[in-house]
Order: C-alpha cells, then structure tokens, then sequence
C-alpha cells in the first residue's frame, strides 16, 4: 500500500502523515536540484520528533541532489549523515535501487 | 548630465514573427543563475550564439513556490540555486545584468509558480513583460496550491503584467504551459485542449500577444499532428485581435543518457517543429540526464538545433508538414475536452477548475488533489500515446488499445524515450520509435 502525498511536501505534513499512517518506509524523489539543501532540512525535522517510531522509520532520497549533478561526492554522505538510510542519485536504476533498498 | 535612455529591447513577439517570415526556427533554452553576473553573461553567450535565438531567465524553485527567505538566505551566503532569484535581487541589479546583454536578444522569464505575482512584478521593477505558464499547468504538477486558489492569482497576474507593460508602452507576452503536463505520458488531445484553454485564459485578462505550447512526445508524426490541431484550433478560439505562435519544447521526460541519443532526440524535436509549424523550440542539453546543463552545452545545444531546423526544411525529412498530416483525431478530442470545459462557465478560470473538480479535464499520473487521477496515458505497440483510460473525460468510447498500466510498465513507459534514442544513435532501431 503506498499513499503518495504529491508535490513539494511541506516538513509539517510529512511528519504528521508518518505519525498517522505509520509506514514501512518513506520515499522521497526530488528533481530540481534542491535535494541537497531541502532534503537535510527534512529529514532532520523527521528525525527529530519525539515519537521513536516516527523519528526511526526508514527513509529513502533519491532524484536530482544538486544543481552540479554527481560531480560533488560530499553530498551523499552528507545526506546521510542528515539522517536518511540510503540515498540515491538520478543515475541509479530503479530495479537497482529496488533491491538494494530491501536488501 | 542626462543619460540617453536606453534601446528599448527586442520584443519577442516580432522576433518570432520576422524568423519565421524568412523561415528560421527560433530556438531558445532554459538558464538561470544566482549570480547576477553569470546570469548576463549566460544571456550574452545565447545572443552571440549562431542561431536566431531568445534569452531565458528561469527563476529558482524556491522563488517559484514563495520561499523568499530561503532565495535571501542564498543570495546573502552566495550558494547558488537552480535558477535566478528574480524577487531577491534588487530591480537596478536585474536591469543592470539586462544592460549588458545586447538589446536585440528579447528576454523571457520562466518562472514555474502556481501563482506567479511577485514574479511579475519583480519583472515589471526591471523592465520585463514576457513570461509564461498557466493558472493549470503551473499549478497541478508543480504546487499543493488549490486549482482555485491559483485561478484567481494567475487572473490577478496576468491583468497587472498586461497593464504595466501598457503603462510603459509596451506588449506583455505569455506562453502557455499546458501543452506539456506532467512532460511525459500525457496523450496529446489534453495537451492541445489545455494549451488552448490557458490561452483563451490569458486572453481574457487581457493579454494580446500569446504563444501556445506542445511538447515533443513519443512519437514524432503524431507530435506533426498536435501541432496541427493546436493551429487549427488557436485559429478557430483565439479573436483575431490576438497575435499567437506555436512553440514547441524538446522532450520534457527521462533524457537519453549519451550524447549521441540526446542530440538524436534533439534533432528530431527540431524537424517535428519545422515540419509542423512551431515557430520557436525550447531545447534540451545533453546535459539533461545528468544536470543542469552548463552555458557552453546550452550554446551547443541551440546551434545543433537550429541547423537540424535548417535541415528539416529540405526533401530528406521524411515527416510530414502540417498540412499533410492527418490531425482529425488530435483535434476532434482536444474540440470535445474544450467545449465541455467551456460550457462550466463563461469565465475561463473557473471554468477550468470546474472541469477538474468533474474529471472532465483529468491529467493522467498527476496526483494533485483537485485533478480526479482517473485517466491513464499509455505508449502503443506503435509508439504513439494513447488511452489506456480516459476516466469521466467525455471521450468517444473507442477500443481500449489492449493496454493496461501496470507499475512495470509504468517505469517501462517512462524510460521508453530514452532508451529507444540512446539505442537509436547506435544504429539499433526500435520498432515504432523513430518512424523516420
């Protein structure tokens, strides 16, 4: 089952929908270069929250980091330092990634 | 002393009309940058550029959605976003980038807001009435904005950008975006129908001087077709007051990965331009799987692609013009989608949201919530796009093609271009892809 909350999901909602819906997993796709700067904002907005369960649930980015594309290195493990689980590039496949984000 | 005022710039409007008299396609890109230098030197390189081009401004997204403070915070820090802040810098800054840039290239700002005022007016502080998008096409894809909510703001916009520009003697532009929802997977009868719609919306809060836009899809005689039904019907709608032109943009989904596939891609959007009686094309880098593309790839990019224009127009084009394609079906849906829409009401914008509410203007695969989400678009075995669902659009009940979506073939479907145009420049054909 997904729920899919559309576009350009303001921190806010994103962890009240976590808090109601309560999911496996979230996956956020971003695509115009800001992922870098808004996906660190939001994802330690995430797991900041009181609730563990809310704080702890798996988070998956992957889409268009920076405006440079994949020339800067620093930007994956500076989002997961920010708190995501993995983080993708819009170079990855989705088969791929599918799979490596099970696994 | 008095300083001269400066040479009025270049309208794009009578740009477009003097190319298109001695038959050269205008090609244009999409740039936008923070730093105000880069953005007058990129304008400077597109005006020095061998092709009959227009200047883009693209603003950031954070000036787009109304963040200002994140675009302040940029410009304070010097980080560099995706695109220029146009409501962030100060007026004289703007003007004095556009300064620099020579006054025969027209400029336009390509914004992206769901309700675009301070964008127009930041524009009007500098000098600049030439823009585009749509109370619809900038709000469902892009914006969590009520379809209303954007309406209302898109009227308000487009009557003061119409005004202002007046004031100083001078004709605001706009370009529809509703020719390319969502960029991919959309069959073209909505497209057309929207472009129309948003045209007939400009038109109502007083703008003049218009273009209606169509993306390339998957298919490039079926694009001939769009494009011929799109002038069909501007011809039937627009009052004769109106001055319009087609503008066609590059492939707006998943970009071929190699250069080679990407300028493949490129080079056929030029032909199906030319061929169906586009005015302008916005183009695409082979940057565009990869990033936001660099000046230097822009500049390829619109040489490349006005040559293939040039090229497009002798006999070893094997597409069809305008008036040899058969765009009866195109036209006769897009007809039906705009009648029905037009009869919710008499003014256009609420006309539009309406029509939403109803699903009798339903964008497939679009998941804001004042769209019904009922329809599906689907890529035939032939490689044109067609309904897979049509959900409470009053489209004629024809033979559901055989195609069911499923979420494999979505991701197939999605990657259908560009794989078939990176396997094309290998020489591998791909049935139905590339007719040519």
């Amino acid at each position: 089952m997904v729920t899919n909350l559309g576009a350009c999901v303001p921190d806010d909602l994103l962890v009240d929908e976590v808090r109601r819906i309560r999911p496996d997993a979230v996956v956020c796709s971003t695509v115009n270069g800001h992922g870098r700067i808004d996906g660190a904002r939001m994802i330690r907005r995430l797991r900041a929250d009181p609730d563990p369960d809310v704080a702890g649930v798996p988070a998956i980015l992957g889409g268009k980091l920076g405006i440079d594309g994949d020339r800067d290195p620093g930007v994956l493990s500076e989002l997961l330092e920010a708190g995501f689980t993995t983080v993708f590039t819009d170079q990855a496949r989705p088969r791929t990634s599918i799979s490596c984000s099970v696994a | 002393m008095t300083t001269l005022p400066a040479r009025p710039r270049a309208e794009l409007r009578s740009h477009v009309e003097r190319a298109a008299a001695r038959d050269t396609l205008v090609v244009q890109p999409r740039m936008g940058m923070t730093d105000p230098d880069a953005m007058g030197s990129g304008l400077g390189a597109v005006a020095a550029a061998r092709a009959c081009t227009v200047g883009t401004i693209t603003v950031d997204s954070y000036t787009r959605v109304g963040d200002l403070a994140v675009a302040e915070t940029a410009v304070r820090e010097g980080l560099a976003l995706n695109g220029y802040p146009i409501a962030t810098h100060r007026p004289e800054v703007t003007r004095a980038l556009l300064d620099r840039v020579p006054p025969d290239l027209p400029v336009q700002v390509r914004h992206g807001s769901a309700d675009p005022r301070r964008v127009f007016a930041a524009m009007d502080a500098a000098g600049l009435y030439e823009s585009e998008g749509g109370p619809v096409s900038y709000c469902l894809p892009y914006s969590r904005m009520p379809l209303r909510e954007a309406a209302a703001a898109w009227s308000e916009a487009c009557a003061g950008l119409a005004e202002s520009a007046a004031a100083r003697g001078r004709r605001a532009h706009l370009e529809t975006f509703g020719g390319c929802m969502l960029g991919q997977l959309c069959p073209p009868s909505l497209l057309v129908a929207l472009s129309l719609l948003e045209a007939l919306f400009f038109v109502q809060h007083g703008l003049r001087s218009i273009s209606l836009s169509c993306a390339q899809q998957t298919h490039p005689i079926q694009d001939v077709e769009a494009l011929a039904a799109l002038s069909t019907l501007a011809e039937e709608y627009l009052p004769s007051d109106v001055a319009w032109h087609l503008v066609l943009y590059t492939y707006m989904g998943v970009y071929p990965r190699t250069a080679a596939g990407a300028r493949l891609l490129l080079e056929s959007s030029a032909r199906i331009a030319v061929r169906g009686g586009a005015h302008r094309l916005i183009v695409k880098t082979i940057a565009e799987a990869h990033r936001i593309p660099s000046v230097e790839e822009n500049i390829e990019a619109l040489e490349f692609a006005a040559g293939a224009a040039t090229g497009a127009r002798g006999e070893d084009c094997a597409l069809p013009w305008s008036w040899e394609a058969d765009c009866s079906r195109i036209h006769d849906e897009a007809r039906v989608l705009i009648e029905a829409a037009l009869s919710a009401d008499s003014d256009v914008g609420r006309a539009l949201y309406r029509s939403f509410r109803r699903g009798v203007l339903d964008v497939p695969y679009c998941l804001h919530r004042d769209n019904a989400g009922r329809t599906r678009g689907a890529i035939a075995e032939c490689g044109r796009l067609v309904w897979a669902e049509r959900g409470a659009m009053p489209l004629p009940r024809q033979a559901n093609n055989g195609v069911s979506v499923t979420a494999e073939r979505l991701l197939s479907m999605l990657q259908h271009t560009a794989r078939a145009h990176d396997l094309g420049a290998l020489g591998r054909s791909v049935p139905g892809v590339l007719p040519e």
